[in-house]
């Protein structure tokens, strides 16, 4: 099974570690990232789920302030088949460096997902860091990204019992 | 051929966080093999290899045999290589410093080819291991 390794890093003015930590850590602050429901355990070995369900994993190392390990996947991957993504946080005199990194990623989703992270996760972060609300430019690159994963069907679905 | 091989890690994570990595099913799956594992005395379960080498049929048979939370597991390991050939896996850990020191012992008998592939592929597993322990290597 070949997979793709992904590594980006990204600065956030004038934020500390423990604040950047949070916005991916805390429920209530993830799901203000992407309007969409983050449910997210505190706890090691405890689960997460993001945009409504259409990531899940579950958390493999926690150091508050200073690192995240999960085991990481998102609907459409081939099945139990997860990530390991690894955020390191460093504090710089400018603010807070993330350095990222995830192994394992199947190949025909590296490109979507390298995308993914910069416009739904970095650039809303910075945005939430600075100015404590999301740009419209990027509320509509998040209404866009979700009606594209409704399109190629990479979105979870509720199957009703009844039905 | 007797196999009698250890491999000693450190880990910045504490015992009771590697103890979850090796006992947790889905962590297992990430650094080891696919598999069925329950962390229970007597539990019965096979790890699996959806590309296995050429060679091997792709999967281990194993038990858990000993079981002493967070610091000592020992496995049965059943390869294929034979039917009279069995092994087995003794995971230690022990509080060092802040961090954890793991132990894998893995005694038995199996045959050459598979020999050569338990040794060769323990040390990889292990860096994988630190890997999902948030650990550079």
């Amino acid at each position: 099974m070949t997979t793709k390794t992904l590594k980006q890093t990204v600065l956030f003015k004038g934020a500390s570690p423990k604040k950047v930590y949070d916005l991916i850590m805390v429920s209530r602050k993830h799901t203000s990232l992407s309007r969409e429901k983050a449910v997210i355990s505190r706890r090691v070995g405890g689960a997460f789920s993001a945009w409504n369900g259409h990531i899940t994993g579950f958390n493999l190392v926690l150091k508050p302030g200073r690192k995240i390990v999960q085991a990481w996947r998102a609907t459409g991957w081939w099945p139990d088949h997860y990530s390991v993504a690894t955020f390191d946080f460093q504090k710089t005199p400018r603010g807070t460096k993330l350095t990222f990194t995830q192994i394992g990623i199947p190949p025909h989703r590296y490109s979507g997902h390298y995308r993914g992270w910069i416009e739904t996760y970095w650039t809303p972060m910075q945005e939430m860091l600075r100015d404590a609300h999301l740009s419209p430019k990027t509320l509509a690159r998040v209404t866009i990204d979700r009606e594209q994963r409704i399109k190629a069907g990479r979105f979870r679905r509720t199957i009703s019992k009844e039905s | 051929m007797r196999l009698d091989l250890t491999f000693t890690e450190h880990f910045t994570a504490p015992v009771q966080n590697v103890w979850l990595a090796i006992t947790d099913r889905r962590m297992l799956a990430l650094w080891l093999m696919e598999n069925d594992f329950e962390p229970r005395l007597g539990a019965r379960f096979a790890l699996r290899r959806a590309d296995p080498m050429s060679g091997w049929r792709g999967w281990v048979e194993c038990a858990v045999i000993e079981l002493e939370p967070p610091t000592r597991m020992v496995w049965s390991w059943s390869d294929g290589a034979g039917e009279e050939m069995t092994s087995r896996v003794i995971f230690e850990l022990q509080e060092e410093g802040t961090g954890t020191r793991l132990t894998v012992h893995h005694i038995g008998d199996t045959d050459d080819a598979m020999a050569k592939m338990i040794r060769e592929r323990w040390p990889i597993k292990l860096q994988a291991l630190a890997s999902t322990l948030g650990d550079e290597r």
